[in-house]
């Protein structure tokens, strides 16, 4: 047993592997500079291996609460076999949060050389888990939605064949009632016979208008809830997925705005990516956008344009209700400070990151009285 | 000429009335019922007289027997009948596997009655 590790330690491959663990592997020496870091430790914070080798590890790491270390805290910690969560400072200044192993090093002697730390991303784990929780959730509510579906479904269906059932029946009705009534001046609640009978007809069309828009909610619904999350190349047209999205946000569009428009482009080609996760972005987008514009009173503005090889949808919040309009090559000429960049914290990242996945993007321009979201999606 | 018979099976008993009302206006002779099991009973019953089966009408989702249990059932005994599935959006993964049989078609809830006659009119011939 021992012989294997030994020649295991002695194999060139050692290195590699250790090398492309996706754990983060990070040595320093008794005096706390670093000796060795493998690549999860560059890809995670942004430093190149030349910057963090031979510096001391207290100068990147902070405690939880984010305050820093001092020399004899950390002497205290690498002394013991134990799990830590850290902050570590990034290049670019942003945080990121570690679960760390530390394991004492000693030489033959008994003597500390040094520390061996393996790194989890703890955002990442989190994320991980919170993936799992939610896949469970939609396992639940799919089924909810499902047996909901189902329940609607049935009521539904026979309001919609017993309204029309009712519209032949009153058709021949009204026949019979022209034909043998006379006097046709009679009124049935105030209403002479001729406004009676527009009224009945409308009053049964309305329920089987009523019944197909019941159905389109409800389609719209498991069709959100219950597509298929692994398809990544479904073929996909901007405008069905936004008017699929506008069905289920209607209500909370109503609430925030009384000035909404949508105006969908036409001649659009065709985009490939997953059905619900971009239904999902947009969902996200105009939720958020509902909540900011709700107290004040902002137009809504949807618009869908193939614009310079990328099919963009526009949502626009502006309180002067200007009409936005998008010039040929309009990216290129936004001032880019201009622009929010969307990072970690933004509510809009998860977004940003599914879209990156069929290279897409989200980008934020701010107005003093507006905002305009685009969110550009390259044709096939 | 004899009039055809249609046997609806669906669990909904008010969704069985409104077919059958749609149905009877357009001069069909139809049977209602609420179970899996005495749809079956009845159509292998009944198979050889004037109560015979012309078209089947079932819901899939029933307590007991279900339609696609009732279909598979109608197969082994090799009873023949053109079969109307009523299904709903959700349940197109359940479909799949009798999208190739002529003999069925698929009608989704919720459906009027001009869907309805439409499709009595392709499994009639």
């Amino acid at each position: 047993m021992i012989k294997n590790n030994f020649s295991l330690k002695e194999n060139p491959d050692f290195k590699n592997i250790v090398e492309v663990l996706n754990d983060g592997i990070l040595v320093f020496d008794k005096n706390y500079r670093i000796i060795y870091l493998n690549k999860f430790i560059t890809d995670m914070t942004g430093f190149e291996k030349n910057e963090l080798l031979g510096e001391k590890i207290f100068s990147f790491i902070k405690k939880k609460n984010n305050n820093k270390f001092n020399k004899s805290q950390i002497k205290s910690i690498i002394r013991v076999k134990k799990e830590y969560d850290f902050i570590f400072l990034k290049k670019n200044k942003t945080k990121i949060y570690f679960k760390t192993r530390l394991s004492p090093l000693f030489n033959k002697n008994g003597n500390n050389i040094g520390t061996a730390a393996q790194i989890k991303n703890i955002i990442k784990d989190k994320k991980d888990k919170i993936k799992i929780i939610s896949k469970n959730n939609l396992n639940i509510f799919q089924t909810i939605i499902s047996g909901i579906s189902h329940d609607i479904n049935n009521p539904n269906n026979y309001i919609l064949l017993n309204s029309n059932i009712l519209i032949k029946i009153w058709s021949e009705i009204k026949i019979i009632l022209e034909k043998e009534i006379e006097n046709k001046n009679f009124k049935i609640f105030g209403m002479k016979f001729e406004e009676l009978s527009k009224s009945i007809e409308e009053i049964i069309n309305s329920f089987a208008e009523g019944s197909q828009k019941i159905n389109s909610i409800i389609r719209n619904l498991s069709d959100y809830v219950c597509s298929d999350e692994k398809d990544h190349d479904e073929i996909l047209n901007i405008n069905e997925v936004l008017k699929s999205v506008l069905i289920l946000l209607n209500n909370i569009i109503k609430k925030s705005t009384s000035n909404f428009s949508v105006d969908y482009g036409s001649n659009i080609p065709i985009i490939k990516g997953n059905n619900k996760e971009i239904k999902e972005c947009i969902i996200k987008i105009l939720i958020s956008l509902c909540e900011e514009i709700k107290t004040q009173k902002y137009s809504l503005t949807i618009k869908t344009i193939f614009n310079n090889n990328k099919i963009i949808l526009l949502i626009s919040a502006d309180k002067k209700n200007n009409k936005k309009e998008i010039m040929k090559n309009f990216f290129d000429t936004v001032n880019e400070e201009k622009i929010i960049k969307i990072d970690t914290k933004s509510k809009f990242y998860e977004s940003s990151q599914i879209l990156k996945n069929i290279k897409g993007e989200i980008v934020i321009i701010p107005g003093t009285k507006s905002k305009d979201i685009y969110i550009k999606i390259p044709s096939i | 000429m004899n009039k055809k018979h249609i046997l609806i099976i669906d669990d909904e008993e008010s969704t069985c009335k409104a077919v059958s009302r749609v149905l009877k206006i357009e001069n069909f002779d139809v049977t209602f019922l609420t179970d899996g099991e005495k749809g079956f009973d009845f159509i292998f019953k009944n198979k050889n007289n004037d109560k015979k089966t012309d078209i089947l009408i079932t819901d899939i989702q029933m307590p007991g027997m279900n339609g696609i249990e009732l279909i598979n059932k109608l197969d082994e005994n090799e009873i023949d009948i053109p079969i109307i599935v009523i299904t709903a959006h959700y349940e197109k993964e359940l479909i799949k596997e009798f999208q190739n049989t002529a003999k069925i078609k698929f009608l989704e809830k919720p459906f009027g009655s001009i869907d309805l006659l439409k499709i009595i009119k392709e499994v009639n011939f």
